[in-house]
């Protein structure tokens, strides 16, 4: 952001004041810097002063109204428009000032048609109207490298980790959302995943906040955040979104849905591992240990590569009932070559079904 | 024993010896085999019979046996010279492998035989099946506050399909995941009531294979962004002996929920077309050798799909082409991997603007040691690798469209750990401008980042330490202007700087940690700077087996050129097994936002009362009040009695 003071349009191109009773319009930043070749958002404030002569010879309206912004280049030519209309009535009394928010999207094609015409600044135009007289007021947009302009998003894309849109999972599964943002300049991107919970999506929809998230986007690109494990307990619908508090992007975050479906059976006894401990690194002496479960046929021990429970394990070890500890052999552990791993144990009863089960817990794996 | 000394004797007794010793060496180390089932092909819960000779006979010590990559030695039964295995679970029809590993003496691991053996559900079909989970719930509002809109009961359901049929030369598996959801702010825009809200069928037949639905045919590439998931149409064909894998696609530009948006990708201002080829030549050595090609057309509606933000008047298209090789020199101890990329993008599609072309290549290597390096009595193992990549100034994929471009440099990382620690470097320096574009400035980046993390590795912490892991994280980027433009002089332009110190501690039953991170970013051009101090705890507590108790506080202070501002969020849960068929959930969360311009409280506390009937059947009470406090103040509370039914 730049801490800019008012510099008028230089050429006035689009001014008209005469006998205005909006006397004057300004913007600030009056200088954005935008890349070329991406989209970018600027966020500006217009103010605009009415003003009022005692003696009643010049009329002032209720409603100051600008009905779109224009892209222009220094020569005055029309390069875009933004049809978004501002707006605000209040009664006319003695001099006023108008303040009006707006983050305005700069298309990517718009600025690579700029750059490609050999442009080095475009300017962003709205035009303050109350009937009775307007006034006009530009920002300067310099056309720069995404590393070198302002701080801002071009993209950004919500998923679950896969990459999925929308979700149906059982009761306590892991689920973990992600976001990939693309932007330009350098700041801090400030923003809150936030969820609404089936206790009120049943009704009217509450988002409570689950974790910010603080990081310092540097020089432009792309990053991937991800997101924290999301509530899995309660059946029924979420909603989940990235609420941005900064850069201003101006708009409602993307929202993703997801679903926890009823289970027929209970959740799954919890069955105690005692042994290692999450995060533990696995030698040829790490002892899996557990209490055991009445009416188990045998034990496994599996060893996953992610947080979820779906699918094969990468390896592992069935042991019988009577075991309530066990190492991995060798050959087991060859199979696991440097890096993090989730484990859990299974009890399996005597048809072949799961009694209980441990939470998954995590497990390093280094180098001999 | 006279007659030893005779020579034909010596003669006809050495033959012998050596005769006996080889016949008896064969029945000791005959191959181990596989016994055929009797009915021809095996069930799901069949007994595996190995006939393993004299490995049958010694100790479970020497021999093991894995299924699927599960040791299952335990499960082992000897009957004779059989080693019999009856698997705890009954095994998925498909194909399945089985190993008989042999320990010596002297601590080798020798494979003593390998299995693949299919298992079906008759002799016709290999397999053949389809699963259903459905579910339904029901709700009704007791809260007296009801809003217009807000229905006093509602209903919502889902189910997940499943089905598959395998004959052996024809197999066919589909999924979908069915959603019923008749209130519009809880489904996506484009879908229906009733709808699907992802799916994929698959056909395959032989080496050839058809896809429809959500798939991810395109491997990662300066191209495709990873694990890009697109709804559309694939067919590819496959030579797993050779290693070539050869598969074109016609997929959605836009990711999209529900199928009233179809399956093909019919509308071709929202499609994505192309091809990909992966070949391993070295057929011996297939491991070391991967060369990959994909080729990509298409065109993009703009940031339109779900769950996406961005340029909603982009209306692109383009063409992209990648080759890339990666493979092992040295004993895989160094690995190489290069990739040329050429895209042509056209920013406004069928508008007046010219479509740019842009190059793009990178260049990477790493070197891994075969012996780690020694440091006293503990061994240091370590790799290293530099990276060069140039992506041209307007290089974009619409595979790839959140990709960053307009960068040139270089990236040297290495990772170390001996003793407990880990440590990671990575250091580099890029600018952007790589096409030297009229009238812009060039930025050059330097960055460095150190992690270190340590975890006792033959030290025993005492107990009320738990298992501690400390981290400590360095990040700093700079960057400068070095070629004047875009209103910008030649001098430092920025630096950021951060510092994250972690500490957690785990225990049988619990775990907590603690992270403090400062962060300091400064506009050398213009001046100003600001500063984010963040402190984390994060506590987990299982005290008996029914309860467990997570809390999470989060504070961070900010302050941007002396506009200070405090966010703190506590985040409480609590979950009680009451009884076996009574469980209770509690949750807590405040988050309280303080700066000069505003202040703001949010308070969201919710409740759950379950009651699980019978299979298939609960019951639940639950309940919400939240408070948001700023300017004005809004206050919700509502209560539900709800009705869930399972099936299966």
């Amino acid at each position: 952001m730049y801490p800019i003071r008012l510099v008028s349009f230089p050429a006035l191109f689009f001014a008209s004041s005469l006998q205005a009773a909006i006397t004057s319009a300004e913007v600030i930043p009056s200088n954005v810097a935008v890349p070329v070749g991406q989209a970018a958002s600027a966020s500006l404030r217009w103010a605009v002063v009415r003003g009022t002569s005692p003696t009643g010879l010049v009329q002032a309206g209720e409603n100051v109204v600008s009905g779109r912004g224009e892209f222009r280049d220094a020569a005055g030519q029309l390069l875009g428009r933004v049809e978004r209309r501002l707006q605000q009535t209040r009664t006319v009394s003695s001099s006023d000032t108008f303040t009006f928010r707006e983050t305005v999207r700069v298309p990517a094609a718009l600025l690579y048609q700029a750059h490609k015409a050999g442009l080095t600044h475009i300017y962003y135009q709205r035009t303050f109207d109350d009937d009775y007289g307007a006034q006009s007021a530009s920002a300067e947009m310099r056309l720069t490298s995404a590393a070198a302009a302002g701080f801002s998003l071009s993209r950004l894309a919500l998923s679950f980790e896969g990459g999925w849109l929308h979700r149906v999972v059982a009761a306590g599964e892991v689920l973990r959302p992600q976001v990939v943002v693309s932007f330009s300049g350098s700041g801090q991107f400030r923003a809150t995943w936030e969820v609404a919970e089936p206790a009120t999506t049943r009704g009217e929809p509450v988002f409570r906040p689950l974790i910010s998230v603080r990081r310092y986007l540097t020089a432009g690109g792309e990053t991937l955040i991800e997101g924290p494990v999301l509530p899995t307990r309660s059946k029924g619908t979420y909603l989940l979104r990235l609420r941005i508090d900064a850069p201003d992007v101006g708009f409602a975050p993307p929202l993703l849905r997801y679903v926890v479906e009823p289970a027929a059976a209970r959740a799954l006894p919890t069955l105690t591992a005692q042994s290692p401990l999450s995060g533990a690194r696995l030698t040829a002496v790490t002892r899996f240990q557990w209490s055991p479960v009445a009416g188990a046929r045998a034990y496994q021990v599996e060893i996953r590569g992610t947080e979820s429970v779906t699918g094969p394990p990468l390896t592992g070890l069935v042991a019988t009932a009577e075991q309530n500890h066990v190492v991995l052999p060798p050959h087991t552990r060859e199979r696991l070559k440097p890096g993090r791993y989730y484990w859990r144990l299974l009890a399996i009863g005597p048809q072949g079904g799961v009694l209980a089960a441990s939470p998954l817990r995590e497990l390093r794996v280094i180098a001999p | 024993m006279v007659f030893l000394h005779r020579p034909g004797y010596r003669f006809c007794c050495g033959w012998g010896v050596i005769f006996l010793t080889l016949f008896f060496q064969r029945i000791a180390w005959s191959t181990p085999a596989l016994l055929p089932a009797a009915e021809g092909f095996w069930t799901p819960d069949a007994a595996l019979r190995i006939e393993a000779g004299a490995l049958a006979g010694v100790g479970p010590e020497r021999r093991a046996v894995e299924l699927d990559d599960m040791d299952v030695t335990a499960l082992l039964a000897v009957e004779g010279s059989e080693l019999v295995l009856y698997p705890a679970q009954p095994l998925a029809p498909g194909w399945h492998q089985l190993r008989l590993v042999e320990y010596t003496d002297d601590g080798e691991i020798i494979e003593r035989g390998f299995w693949r053996f299919e298992v079906r559900r008759s002799s016709l079909w290999r397999e053949r099946g389809a699963e259903v989970q459905a579910g339904l719930s029901l709700a009704r509002r007791l809260s007296r506050e009801i809003t217009p809109d807000d229905p006093q009961n509602s209903l919502e359901g889902t189910a997940r399909l499943d089905g598959t049929a395998d004959s052996g030369t024809w197999r066919l598996r589909g999924e979908a995941d069915l959603v019923y959801q008749p209130r519009d702010v809880l489904r996506s825009q484009a879908m229906t009531p009733l709808d699907a809200t992802a799916f994929s069928a698959t056909a395959a037949r032989g080496p050839w294979r058809f896809t429809a639905g959500q798939q991810a045919p395109l491997p990662p590439s300066l191209i495709a962004e990873e694990g890009l998931l697109r709804r559309g149409l694939s067919a590819g064909f496959e030579r797993p002996e050779q290693g070539t894998q050869v598969t074109a696609f016609a997929l959605r530009s836009q990711e999209v929920v529900g199928l009233s948006e179809g399956i093909a990708p019919s509308d071709a201002s929202d499609r994505l077309a192309g091809l990909t080829l992966t070949s391993r030549p070295l057929i011996s050595r297939r491991d070391e050798l991967l060369l990959s090609a994909a080729w990509l057309q298409g065109r993009d509606p703009g940031a339109v799909g779900e769950g996406v933000w961005g340029d909603p008047d982009l209306t692109a298209s383009g063409r992209a082409l990648s080759l890339a090789a990666d493979g092992f020199l040295w004993q895989r101890r160094l690995r190489l991997r290069g990739e040329w990329a050429s895209s042509r993008y056209d920013y406004d599609g069928t508008g007046p603007l010219s479509a740019e072309t842009a190059q793009a290549h990178t260049l990477w290597a790493s070197y891994t040691p075969a012996q780690p390096l020694s440091l006293g009595e503990t061994r240091v193992n370590w790799e290293a690798g530099v990276e060069w990549r140039r992506l041209g100034s307007f290089f974009r994929s619409l595979a790839n469209p959140a990709a960053g471009a307009d960068r040139a440099g270089w990236r040297g990382f290495a990772a170390a750990s001996w003793d407990g620690f880990d440590l990671r470097l990575d250091t580099g320096r890029e600018h952007d401008n790589v096409d030297s574009l009229p009238g812009l400035p060039r930025i050059a980046i330097d960055r460095w980042s150190a992690v270190l993390a340590w975890s006792p590795l033959q030290w025993q912490p005492p107990a009320w330490l738990g298992l501690p892991r400390l981290g400590l994280d360095l990040q700093r980027s700079g960057q400068a202007v070095t070629r004047d433009g875009g209103g910008l002089a030649a001098g430092a332009l920025r630096l950021t700087r951060v510092v994250t110190f972690s500490a957690g501690f785990d225990y049988e039953r619990g775990r907590w940690s603690v992270a403090h991170t400062l962060a300091r970013d400064e506009d050398l051009a213009l001046g100003g700077d600001s500063e984010s101090r963040i402190s984390e705890l994060s506590l987990g507590l299982q005290p008996w087996e029914s309860l467990n108790i997570d809390l999470t506080l989060q504070q961070e202070r900010y302050d941007d050129n002396g506009d200070a501002a405090t966010t703190n969020v506590a985040d409480l849960n609590l979950s009680q097994q009451l009884s076996p068929r009574l469980a209770l959930q509690l949750g807590h969360t405040l988050e309280r936002q303080t700066s000069v311009w505003m202040q703001s409280r949010t308070t969201a506390t919710q409740a759950q009362l379950q009651w699980w009937l019978r299979e298939g059947v609960t019951v639940s009470l639950e309940g919400s009040d939240n408070r948001y406090a700023a300017d004005v103040d809004q206050r919700d509370r509502q209560f539900f009695l709800r009705l869930d039914l399972a099936w299966p």
